[in-house]
């Protein structure tokens, strides 16, 4: 009735199975944790919310050990596989992962400072844990090698972040959540579809699979399609640019915390899964060159709409929003020429971008309240001079001014994609070389709104004349 | 000297800033004294630094040579690895030549003057004092940065403090000002960050690429045949990519061998669309031209000028335009010669062009802050002129013009000043006649505006003298466009004269009564500042020799460099 | 096995004409043996006791989404314990891996269990589960209009309504209305 065959790859997979619980002890730990904090939720929902916040923090502490021991229990050099070919472990993927525990720690120490997580009625229990709920979707997608994890990963992901959208409980967080979750739907909906023509062209859907280079696009004009089609969901959590239209609603109603995170773990992970997905695709001449372009106008229309948009915003957090469409189409930068120079960048400035991020963010949540518009921030930099400090650093190495981190980051970047241009010379690249690194002096004028508005009082006309003026020096 | 003296003048405020910003306990008065002392520290630095470089005939040259620059101070800062497409190096590299070593000297000197400008500061004085210094670092920086990197992370680093310094500190539309100067420069700044990376993809350390093909064990090994070798080697395309290291290092940069063979910056590159080498010269043209500035890219410079706070704008129009022209000088000239003799003709005409332009402006101004600022535009033009003629006598005068405005804007601007603290209004036409009840500023006012209009004598002079000489005999610039920058002298000497007959002559006239009172005569440390400039553009108009000898020798060979001779 | 004449879609095929046949039988079995005696509200679609037709954008509480949502997750997880126990349970398997292949199904399906059961308390401690009873107010208005008037209202609708029952205009006849004194 089996044949023995059949029989031999369950025994195999079953002797698999311990080290793969042990490459997943993170994401173990982490589903732990939250339903436990679920279950405590049901048994003692007197605790105060430090209670909660002390749990997760503590389970997500732990769960960072257990992958701390990863690190030994996993070779460097080699890529270990788990559960099938489902998962795949490099110690680059333990470096991301430990980005995102960190991003996460952050969050949780952002969320305690924040006012909203302390009010009487908070269900804290649920918001852990649908955050580290978020976490541990994320924590698979980074390992992910095959694309239907990546798609549960993703829905995961998605899930969680719709409902922490909405823990303001006003009528506008709603509005945000729901948009979220219809823009999210789609997205998700034409990645399905995409990877259904996948799996059509070439009968599987390992990620790494040779058969992915085999399939001629000359042949199958569609297959471009296909593939932008299929990389969707992930552009989704991105917010690029053609998936970008739910950032700023999302970023003017989540709260603070979250929306830090929202702006950094789910785009490092997603770009470090982008990134294992172009490096993989680019040993074809034909992808690399299709790829190549894609991302680079992704990156173009990202940056210009992002920064363009973002001028016209007076609510802090919309602005954020469109700022940080823009910085996507930085990172988008990276795909373009995937070497290993490129990776040491992507490196350094995924860990930048996640540290200036969540300082912006955390003096934004300590200057900003309780509005949010860009008005309430005039003065506060002399009242809170910590704060305001952070904030104009972090915004001084997102614009990628020396002597910041930020500008080696995108000088690391920018010299990737002019070697790119060297060996391969098409005009997008030069376009994008020139217009992105152009692009930051709009973004400068942003911030420097910002830390601008954090220090001094100002009026009013004197910003639109600013704007004018900045406009055409723009054209 | 010390060793490394160079580093002293970068770290030295560096370190003041550092104190101030991390002193426990609200800054006292000692927070400016701290400040004027260590600008003093660099003036006098900077002073020796002069007295202890080496001149005459035999003087080494500098420019395109790094063995014959001076107080070189060189680490490696660092140096990663690219993967396949080559290792990337950047050096702490300092030193100074002939191009150099005036310009240090008027930096510290107009820094040490902003400070003491400085005294009356009285709003947050431990973040204004903090910014100066963290600025007069990095000013000094950039002039002695021989490594492209430092030097843009200098010139980057100036904007910040700069920004903030006008944004806090200025005047009514500070805000406005200061956005608009920080956008103006960063744009400039961008530019040039462009063609950096541009450049520095292109080009090679040979010495350190030595090392990595294995040619020699140490970099201090590299003999001059070693590096010849590895220039052929390199034009051969014998060298594996992952063995090239790409440096920052500006005197490699201007030596057209060590370009790689397949950079699209290098001399043999052929068969694109674009003539890479031609665009790379003008995006560091125009990054350099905003700085300096030039019609049409000057029109942040008189809003941030009027608005900044008088310390400031002395800073700003006595040294901080001056990179702008030291950039030409030092990057965009050497490194692409060819484009810069091509280009003689339409650099020569946007440097008249400013002149005449800053010239009509400021006749038309009726605050004299504007007034001034504009006629920086217009005398910055001269410099423009002189490098245009691209040779030795408009090098030179090029130079003396930089000196001569840095002492003279500074001087203008804090006269300017001295009225403004009095009385608040810098309209010309609120006062006649003050040469009466004000006549020691009188005084220096006449100095400045008659040195800054070309009397005989002063420095403004021989600086104007030398770019006009030099544009006439320049084989490239023909003798209508030099003319009309003789125009400009003439119109200088029509706004300054009548700006000084409508204020300081005839019956005194207040625009308020209550001025009266108020307009008391110069304060000792105007005095010691007004007059310290004062004899220095006395002095160095009666003997030019003073400014021109450190330079004769790395001015010629520049000149020679350029025309490939 | 015997099914080498059908091909797999036609097992599917047979569900799919199965499904119908025992559908349409039940209706027609049930329409036998039913009295026939409807009326305007029996014949109107069940919704739940919501007015059937209204507008496109008319208020929907919450709570039906809440008790949907939860009704068909526990479905759905029903639909899956059945094929897993077909395929997990197998005897070839569990003997060949030594009953390891059973015990992994088992406890992950307790696992799976166990999470939705933890969902399913978390709902009901929070109360998401508790459907809002309205208390009954009688309205202290006293009308003017004699009781018996309101009777013999009734009587009339009702009298219109019987006569149409039945017949083929029922989908044309005026909305009953029952006139009640408040």
């Amino acid at each position: 009735m089996f044949s023995p065959e059949l029989i031999e790859s369950l025994r195999q997979k079953l002797s698999l199975l311990s080290p793969s619980l042990v490459g997943l002890g993170f994401e173990l730990m982490l589903a732990g944790v939250g339903l436990f904090l679920l279950l405590l939720d049901v048994l003692l929902p007197k605790k105060p919310v430090t209670f909660f916040w002390w749990v997760a923090t503590g389970g997500l502490l732990a769960a960072g050990a257990v992958l701390a021991g990863a690190h030994f229990y996993f070779p460097v050099e080699e890529t270990s596989y788990l559960l099938g070919k489902m998962l795949r472990i490099t110690a680059e993927t333990l470096y991301f992962k430990g980005l995102l525990g960190i991003s996460a720690l952050l969050t949780l120490w952002m969320l305690r400072g924040s006012a909203f997580f302390h009010r009487l009625d908070f269900p804290a229990g649920a918001f852990l844990f649908l955050f580290l709920s978020n976490v541990l979707g994320l924590s698979v997608l980074a390992m992910s090698a095959h694309w239907l994890s990546v798609y549960f990963s993703l829905e995961l992901v998605s899930v969680s972040a719709y409902l922490l959208t909405a823990f303001h409980f006003e009528p506008r967080a709603g509005e945000g959540s729901i948009k979220y979750l219809l823009f999210g739907a789609t997205a998700s909906a034409v990645m399905l579809y995409g990877l259904s023509f996948l799996y059509g062209f070439t009968g599987t859907l390992e990620i790494f699979s040779p058969t992915f280079l085999q399939v001629p696009v000359s042949k199958h004009p569609v297959l471009g399609l296909v593939w932008v089609l299929a990389l969707g969901g992930l552009l989704f959590k991105m917010a690029a640019f053609p998936f970008h239209i739910w950032a700023p609603d999302v970023y003017q109603s989540a709260p603070t915390p979250i929306v830090a995170f929202f702006s950094v773990a789910p785009k490092v992970v997603a770009l470090w899964v982008l990134w294992q997905i172009a490096s993989f695709l680019y040993e074809i001449e034909e992808l690399r060159r299709l790829f190549s372009l894609f991302w680079a106008g992704v990156a173009l229309l990202s940056i210009g709409l992002g920064n363009f948009a973002a001028l016209w915003q007076t609510h802090l957090k919309r602005l954020m929003a469109y700022s940080s469409i823009a910085q996507t189409g930085f990172l988008l930068v990276v795909l373009v020429v995937p070497s290993p120079g490129g990776f040491s960048a992507l490196l350094f400035y995924t860990t930048v971008y996640a540290l200036m991020n969540f300082g912006l963010f955390w003096g934004i949540a300590k200057m900003a309240s309780p509005e949010e518009t860009l008005d309430c921030l005039a003065g506060k930099g002399r009242e809170q001079v910590l704060a305001g400090g952070v904030l104009v650093l972090m915004a001084i190495a997102l614009v990628g001014l020396p002597p910041t981190a930020g500008f080696t980051a995108k000088l690391l970047i920018f010299s990737g994609l002019w070697e790119a241009y060297q060996t391969w010379p098409h005009p997008a690249l030069l376009v994008l070389f020139i217009f992105g690194l152009l692009n930051a002096a709009v973004f400068a004028f942003l911030l420097s709104q910002n830390s601008f508005l954090a220090f001094f009082q100002r009026k009013k006309h004197q910003r639109f004349a600013g704007k004018k003026y900045l406009i055409l020096t723009c054209l | 000297m010390p060793e490394n003296v160079l580093s002293c003048l970068i770290f030295l405020p560096l370190l003041g800033a550092l104190v101030l910003l991390l002193w426990p306990r609200p800054v006292g008065a000692w927070a400016k004294w701290l400040t004027i002392g260590l600008t003093f520290g660099q003036m006098g630095l900077a002073t020796g630094l002069y007295l202890y470089f080496e001149k005459g005939p035999e003087a080494p040259v500098g420019v395109y040579d790094l063995a014959s620059y001076q107080f070189v101070e060189q680490a490696s800062w660092f140096e990663i690895s690219l993967g396949r497409s080559g290792r990337l190096s950047a050096e702490y590299l300092l030193g100074i030549d002939g191009l150099s070593v005036g310009l240090v000297l008027l930096a510290t000197i107009v820094l040490f003057i902003g400070a003491v400008a400085s005294y009356t500061i009285e709003k947050l004085p431990r973040g204004y004092f903090a910014l100066y210094l963290v600025l007069s670092s990095a000013i000094v920086g950039c002039f002695v940065a021989l490594d492209f990197l430092l030097f843009y992370l200098f010139f980057e680093f100036m904007l910040l403090p700069m920004y903030f310094l006008i944004g806090i500190w200025g005047g009514e539309r500070r805000e406005y000002a200061a956005v608009k100067f920080f956008i103006y420069t960063l744009v400039g700044s961008l530019l040039i960050l462009v063609v950096m990376i541009g450049l520095y993809l292109s080009v090679i350390d040979p010495a350190k690429t030595a090392r990595q093909a294995g040619l020699i064990l140490h970099e201090a090994e590299a003999s001059p045949e070693i590096i010849r070798k590895v220039q052929a080697a390199l034009s051969a395309k014998k060298i594996a990519p992952e063995n090239q290291v790409y440096t920052f290092r500006m005197t490699a940069m201007m030596d057209p061998d060590n370009f790689a063979p397949n950079a699209l910056l290098g001399k043999s590159a052929s068969g694109f669309a674009l003539d890479f080498r031609f665009w790379a010269f003008w995006l560091l043209f125009i990054g350099f031209a905003i700085k300096l500035p030039m019609v049409p890219f000057h029109t942040w410079l008189p809003d941030a000028h009027v608005e900044a706070p008088t310390p400031v704008s002395v800073v700003l129009a006595g040294i901080l335009l001056k990179i702008g022209g030291y950039g030409m000088m030092r990057l965009a000239f050497p490194i692409f010669p060819e484009q810069a003799q091509a280009g003689m003709l339409v650099m020569g005409f946007i440097g008249v062009l400013s002149i005449l332009y800053g010239a009509l402006n400021a006749l038309a101004m009726d605050d004299l802050k504007k007034m001034v600022a504009h006629s920086s535009v217009s005398h910055m033009g001269f410099v423009l002129l002189g490098l245009a003629a691209l040779n030795s006598e408009g090098a030179h005068g090029a130079i003396y013009q930089m000196w001569s405005h840095g002492i003279l804007s500074a001087l203008l601007f804090l006269l300017v000043g001295v009225l403004y603290d009095r009385t608040h209004s810098r309209l010309i036409s609120h006062y006649r006649g003050l040469l009466g009840a004000m006549p020691y500023f009188g005084f220096f006012v006449m100095i400045g505006f008659f040195a800054s209009l070309g009397l005989p004598g002063f420095s403004g002079f021989i600086g104007e003298l030398f770019t006009l000489l030099g544009g006439f005999g320049s084989a490239g610039l023909p003798g209508w466009l030099v003319a009309g920058g003789v125009l400009g002298i003439v119109l200088g000497a029509a706004y300054f004269l009548w700006a000084l007959q409508r204020m300081f002559l005839g019956k005194l006239w207040l625009r308020e009564a209550s001025w009266r009172d108020k307009i008391q005569d110069l304060h000792p440390r105007e005095w010691l500042m007004l007059s310290l400039l004062s004899l220095l553009t006395l002095i160095t108009g009666l003997m030019p020799g003073l400014v021109f000898g450190p330079m004769s020798r790395s001015v010629e060979a520049w000149i020679q460099w350029i025309w490939g001779t | 096995m015997g099914t080498s004449q059908i091909s797999a879609f036609g097992w599917a095929f047979l569900f799919i004409v199965g499904g119908i046949v025992f559908v349409v039988l039940g209706l027609w079995v049930a329409s036998l043996l039913r009295p026939a005696r409807p009326n305007v509200e029996k014949l109107s679609a069940y919704e739940c006791g919501e007015e059937a037709v209204g507008p496109a954008w008319g208020p929907f509480h919450n709570r039906y989404y809440r008790v949907a949502l939860v009704f068909i997750l526990f479905e759905v997880e029903i639909v899956l314990l059945f094929p897993w126990a077909v395929v997990f349970g197998q005897k070839p398997l569990l003997a060949a891996t030594g009953g390891q292949w059973g015990q992994l199904a088992l406890l992950e399906m307790f696992v799976f269990v166990g999470i939705l059961a933890l969902g399913l308390a978390w709902i009901w401690a929070k109360g998401h589960l508790d459907w809002v009873k309205s208390t009954v107010q009688s309205p202290d208005f006293e009308s003017k209009v004699p009781r018996h008037l309101y009777e013999q209202v009734n009587e009339r609708a009702l009298s219109v309504q019987n006569k149409t029952a039945g017949g083929a205009a029922v989908s044309q006849s005026p909305s009953p209305t029952s006139y009640r004194q408040p």
